[in-house]
């Protein structure tokens, strides 16, 4: 097995208000040729910088590479130092032999150009063949990395694909020269738990056929499991543990890894709450960590639940009248319209739903992107109109309320949403974000009232009061999300929608506000309607389980007996689809990849 | 898509008859029009604004106006008539092709305006070419070397021409290079030469160029800035989007990554201003062609409300609203053809 690229003591650094940040801090790492190398760890840990360093693509000011040495073994020019060469000499490396997919399928292709066009570009940069053989090269492409129809696919422009396919388009186009190295940086984070198990599925495929290397940068140490040979965890900047998938798994030494091991929804057990890096770790004044001496089990089964505790709950929960009904609730959208806006056919969004919501209770909400959802979240809050049906909120019908009413039901009923990102409002400080809604509906007499109990709330969701006066952009998306739940609560609502409002989070960053939410539910005493794409998210949140497709509830009943007892098809697809990350797969997988890798 | 342009022409008839019509009687009912003018001249009183006025002045003493002569003068300006009747007939004549005559050069109006049609058209196209073919270039180059030297002098630049009025400006080159008290190196005014018929074809070109220059400078300080600044702002953000990242990633070189990628994102919201071309038949700016002393569309469109000329005034808003209502939807068409996201329905 020879080494294809070394990484030796890499250091890039960011300069922000006049000093400057070491994003990666003297790595080093070696790669093998035909080997995948995982990297993990939380968002802004360096990872993403370690790779765009590799590609020489750190965008200069304000970054800079300003140490290390980054030895790839060439098949034609043999052993080159990728940090010491020109620009013009590094074009011929990029996207040739070392090639790159990134997280955000949704916005990585250019909007104008057919997704054809854009991957024959990259063959004709590197090869020299004409126009048309690019063309038949690009179809086996699509071909390969199983596009349905790769002649309408390639006349198609990109926004006309699903997030899936788009990403299969850029490992099509990383493909296309058959790359020595392809780096995936986050390909599977924006994508549905069941879109990332087809596409991981691919790169596995492609990788054992071809016999390229890996270099796979993920928040999820779970993927990680899924494809890796080794890995190498990343924290602030450094490297603290690397070592083989195996390994790191079965016997992780540092406790940032134990905690990413732990912090993921565990699927045969009931959780209290989610272990969190700081079970394991922590920080003393100087800034030093400090471990907390526990291993992976010891957390885990100290905040285990057992199943008559869940027996109970559950009873206990269903004791109570219902506090929501929807009953055979329909929203369609119009899909077609003639020429003088007569509708001639539906979208049927949600399509004769019905199910009770208990008093404390966490509904969960399931189902993979587009199968209506969100929707129904929404027009249960009479976000979107519903076409026909009932919704009934403590015995009245949220649907025939006016004017006062359906204020006194707007702070009753809260939602919060996906992409904390989008949902603040950049120019209102997240004190003024917080205080608005209480503004709106009249609640304290002052705004000096209103400002403690935003203090109180800040505290709640375990920010600083001192966040009060800043702005959105300078907190991270777990702060931000944090906010938005603040936000939330504001109003003392009873009920709230969590609509994917952990699905732009890192795993381990998911795991707080989980933990959050469960916390919150219990001391205010709310309920939650819970929707996710991911299962495992969802059973860990919710005492009962919707499973929905294409409009219609697929089943429905307690959460661990929909996990450990699937009835429909669908079900089954969505819990094979969570990256599981046990022992025992790992290790066989090992088996035969070593197998593989000493052929190559 | 197409029902969609369809309706969107089909709404061109409603929008048209809605701005000639309030047009229409704000001009009719406004205190002043051609008659009272008429009758002021007659009376010797003089007309105001007459300076331009056809017909000569210098009768004098009050002359008492018979009642058939009146009659007959409300007959010639059709104010004899009720004024929906008058907008019927009005509308009537425009389906025939017909814009009427004017009242104050005795032409049909269609004549009178499209006289001034080559002057508007070669002003409008060399200022529409120069500003898209200096301001597209320069805001990408901004947009590259975003926070430089260059950047920030040429922002200075562009801002003080935006600040300053086209007129003024022409004013300044004239007194700097119309042969005053500096430096004589280009013409006080005028489309062309008075002997421009008796030059070379060479020569005719010189003398066009010669006589250009400084009309087409001052028309262009003040649109710099705009489209400069958007094809910037534009650029910046399209240089930080992911598939900028992907085509770097590509192994394409950055010059390529700018102009082909970046370029064409950046140009969607520009080019939309694109189906206003249409209107540069009728482009002028009165004060500009003042300056210049052109007889352009601006210096026509204003003399003829000073001069109550209504069916001149009438067919300039015919024409331009008509362009510029075809304008707005080939935008919408360009817009559609260069951004494949946007479908309209």
């Amino acid at each position: 097995m020879s080494t294809i690229l070394e990484v030796i003591d890499l250091e890039t650094q960011f300069k922000t208000d006049d000093k400057f940040v070491k994003a990666v801090d003297k790595i080093s790492f070696t790669l093998n040729r035909g080997e995948t190398l995982g990297i993990v760890g939380e968002s802004g840990s360096g990872k993403s910088v370690s790779v765009f360093s590799i590609m020489r693509l750190i965008p200069d000011p304000p970054g800079k590479i300003t140490g290390g040495k980054i030895f790839y073994d060439s098949k034609d020019s043999g052993r080159v130092d990728l940090l010491s060469i020109t620009e013009k000499q590094m074009l011929h490396y990029r996207g040739n032999e070392i090639s790159m997919i990134f997280q955000e399928p949704m916005t990585s292709l250019n909007p104008v150009f057919r997704c054809g066009e854009q991957v024959v570009e990259a063959i004709e940069l590197h090869q020299k063949v004409s126009h048309q053989e690019a063309k038949e090269r690009t179809l086996n492409l699509f071909n390969e990395v199983k596009l349905p129809n790769p002649e309408r696919i390639f006349q198609a422009y990109p926004h006309q694909l699903s997030g899936g396919q788009k990403q299969r388009v850029m490992i099509a186009m990383a493909m296309s020269c058959n790359p020595h190295i392809l780096i995936a940086d986050e390909p599977t984070t924006a994508l549905d738990v069941t879109v990332q198990a087809t596409i991981l599925d691919l790169m596995r495929q492609l990788r054992d056929e071809i016999g390229m290397s890996i270099i796979f940068i993920t928040h999820d140490l779970g993927v990680i499991g899924e494809i890796a040979d080794k890995v190498a965890v990343m924290y602030k900047g450094k490297i603290v543990e690397q070592g083989t998938t195996l390994d790191i798994f079965s016997n992780p030494q540092h406790p940032y890894t134990k905690s990413l091991l732990a912090c993921r929804p565990p699927l045969g057990i009931r959780l209290k709450k989610l272990p969190v890096i700081s079970d394991f770790m922590n920080e003393d004044e100087n800034g030093n960590m400090v471990e907390v001496n526990a291993s992976v089990e010891q957390v885990v089964n100290s905040v285990i639940v057992s199943e008559k505790e869940t027996q109970d709950r559950r009873n206990a929960l269903m004791n109570n009248a219902p506090r929501l009904r929807v009953k055979n609730l329909k929203t369609y959208f119009p899909s077609t319209k003639n020429f003088f806006g007569k509708v001639l056919d539906w979208v049927r969004a949600v399509d004769d739903v019905s199910f009770d919501v208990y008093p404390g209770e966490t509904l969960g909400l399931v189902g993979e992107s587009g199968c209506g959802k969100t929707t129904l979240g929404r027009t249960i809050l009479r976000l979107v109109d519903a076409t026909d049906g009932e919704v009934i909120y403590k015995d009245k019908d949220i649907f025939s309320f006016k004017g006062d009413d359906l204020k006194e039901m707007r702070k009753n009923m809260q939602i919060i949403f996906q992409d904390p990102y989008s949902s603040l409002n950049p120019r209102l400080t997240i004190g003024s974000a917080i205080l608005e809604p209480m503004k709106i509906h009249g609640i304290y007499s002052n705004d000096r009232e209103r400002k403690d109990k935003v203090f109180e709330l800040l505290e709640k969701v375990n920010m600083e009061p001192s966040h009060f006066n800043r702005y959105p952009h300078e907190f991270s998306g777990g702060q931000r999300q944090r906010i938005c739940i603040a936000r939330a609560l504001a109003v003392n609502p009873e009920f709230i929608i969590c609509d994917e409002s952990v699905s732009a989070l890192d795993v381990s960053v998911q795991a707080q506000v989980l933990n959050l939410l469960i916390k919150l539910r219990e001391e205010l005493h709310l309920t939650y309607i819970f929707i996710s794409h991911d299962l495992s998210v969802v059973k860990f949140m919710s005492d009962r389980m919707v499973v929905m497709n294409q409009g219609v509830i697929e089943e429905m009943g307690p959460a661990d007996e929909i996990y450990n007892n699937p009835q429909k098809e669908y079900t089954k697809k969505l819990i094979e689809a969570i990256p599981k990350g046990d022992i025992e797969t790992i290790s066989e997988r090992a088996k035969r990849r070593a197998k593989l890798l000493e052929e190559v | 898509m197409i029902s969609y342009f369809v309706r969107r022409f089909l709404l061109i008839v409603p929008t048209f008859l809605g701005i000639t019509l309030i047009t229409f009687i704000i001009l009719q009912v406004v205190p002043g029009g051609p008659l009272e003018m008429e009758l002021m001249k007659l009376r010797g009183m003089g007309a105001p604004g007459g300076e331009v006025g056809p017909t000569g002045t210098g009768t004098s003493g009050a002359i008492n106006i018979p009642e058939s002569a009146l009659e007959e003068m409300k007959r010639f300006y059709g104010f004899d008539l009720p004024i929906h009747e008058r907008y019927i007939r009005w509308l009537g004549n425009l389906l025939s092709f017909d814009l009427g005559r004017s009242y104050v050069y005795a032409e049909p109006v269609w004549d009178v305006i499209t006289q001034r049609f080559p002057v508007s058209i070669y002003f409008g196209l060399i200022g529409f070419i120069l500003s898209y073919a200096i301001c597209v270039p320069l805001g990408v180059m901004k947009a590259v070397k975003n926070g430089s030297v260059f950047d920030f002098t040429s922002s200075v630049i562009v801002f003080a021409g935006y600040a300053m009025p086209g007129f003024a400006f022409g004013a300044i080159m004239l007194v700097l290079f119309g042969g005053g008290s500096f430096w004589d190196v280009f013409p006080l005014g005028g489309f062309r030469s008075d002997d421009f018929e008796y030059l070379s074809f060479s020569q005719q070109i010189l003398d066009q160029l010669y006589h250009t220059v400084l009309p087409v400078a001052a028309y262009l300080t003040g649109s710099f800035a705009t489209l400069t600044i958007l094809t910037k702002n534009s650029v910046i953000e399209n240089l930080s989007q992911d598939y900028v990242k992907t085509a770097f990633a590509k192994g394409i070189s950055e010059k390529k990554v700018i102009f082909k990628h970046a370029l064409r994102n950046s140009l969607i919201p520009i080019a939309t201003g694109l189906g206003h071309f249409l209107s540069l038949v009728l482009a002028g700016s009165f004060l500009i062609e003042k300056v210049f002393n052109i007889d352009g569309m601006g210096l026509l469109g204003f003399n003829s409300i000073i001069q109550r000329d209504y069916p001149t005034v009438m067919g300039i808003l015919v024409i331009s609203s008509f362009l510029m209502l075809i304008g707005n939807i080939i935008s919408d068409m360009l817009y559609a053809v260069i951004d494949p996201r946007i479908r309209f329905k």
